[in-house]
């Protein structure tokens, strides 16, 4: 029905669960969530669009959703982690918990060491994302995102090492074929979000399966398949 | 708009179990996916999505 009606082939995802509940039974309905997971605002969704834009253009404005609940010198490591400069956030937390200030310097040392905790943590994750999104069908976002990751780590050791270790996830035949694979793919799938299921896109999609059916892309492509069937 | 949403989360409802607790302005939900939302990359709940607004459009197919 959605791929009929065009409506995917946006940033937009798609579940048949509902992970929250609202009152009222009219349909469209929304729930808007903001950085932190919080409902901010709900309603009819195609009555209240310039609503959800202006609410949504407030939310981009606003300052860091962490100011205020932790001291000053701390925000600055959670910005550069942010902006996906982990080595220079984890430098920036190490140096207020070397030199917390004047200013309740207990309180900004134990901030700074969780700042430093959350840093590690992010950076963790998203090294492990990388992963994630190699093996299961995604390499050019993997290509990018442990890209991002190789310049936000340069000037750490630890992080740089994390990074060195992906390394071989973009290396070899295996590689250039997933590559070609996701090409094909996203051409497949933007022909479907533009013009809908037709019987030559079902054929197309069908010719990928055989020639690219045990890469990573062609398992994700099988999903796609089913939904189509 | 498109551009920032990122990430939105629609929801196709087709015959999801009612849920007895309301949710309402104010509350933090909690929930995990039983099966990967389609074209999610990976997110497996809605914590996945903190630190960008997040749009949950509930929508009916018949």
């Amino acid at each position: 029905m959605a791929f009929e009606r065009k409506w995917l082939g946006t940033n937009a995802m798609w579940t048949s669960e509902r992970p929250c509940s609202l009152p009222g039974r009219g349909l469209p309905q929304f729930a808007l969530l903001d950085p932190m997971g919080k409902i901010v605002l709900t309603g009819n969704s195609a009555r209240m669009k310039s609503e959800i834009e202006s609410k949504i253009d407030k939310m981009l404005r606003q300052p860091h959703p962490l100011i205020g609940s932790v001291p000053k010198t701390v925000l600055r490591p959670y910005l550069s982690m942010d902006r996906g400069q982990y080595a220079k956030a984890l430098k920036e937390a190490n140096k207020v918990i070397a030199k917390p200030g004047r200013k309740d310097p207990e309180k900004a040392v134990e901030a700074a060491k969780q700042a430093a905790q959350a840093i590690q943590d992010k950076f963790s994750e998203q090294v492990k994302r990388v992963q994630w999104l190699r093996q299961n069908g995604y390499p050019s976002e993997a290509y990018a995102l442990y890209s991002a990751l190789k310049k936000g780590s340069k000037g750490n050791q630890e992080f740089a090492s994390q990074v060195a270790s992906l390394k071989t996830l973009f290396e070899g035949d295996e590689w250039k074929q997933e590559t070609r694979a996701s090409t094909m793919l996203s051409r497949i799938e933007s022909s479907l979000y533009k013009s809908g299921p037709s019987p030559g896109l079902k054929k197309g999609l069908q010719q990928f399966m055989l020639k690219y059916g045990e890469t990573t892309v062609g398992k994700r492509a099988q999903a796609l398949a089913g939904f189509l069937n | 708009m498109k551009n920032y949403i990122t990430p939105v989360l629609s929801l196709i409802l087709l015959a999801s179990p009612l849920i007895a607790q309301n949710n309402s302005v104010g509350d933090s939900p909690e929930y995990t996916f039983r099966e990967m939302p389609f074209n999610g990359r990976g997110t497996t709940s809605l914590a996945d999505l903190r630190g960008k607004p997040v749009l949950i459009d509930f929508w009916g197919t018949q």
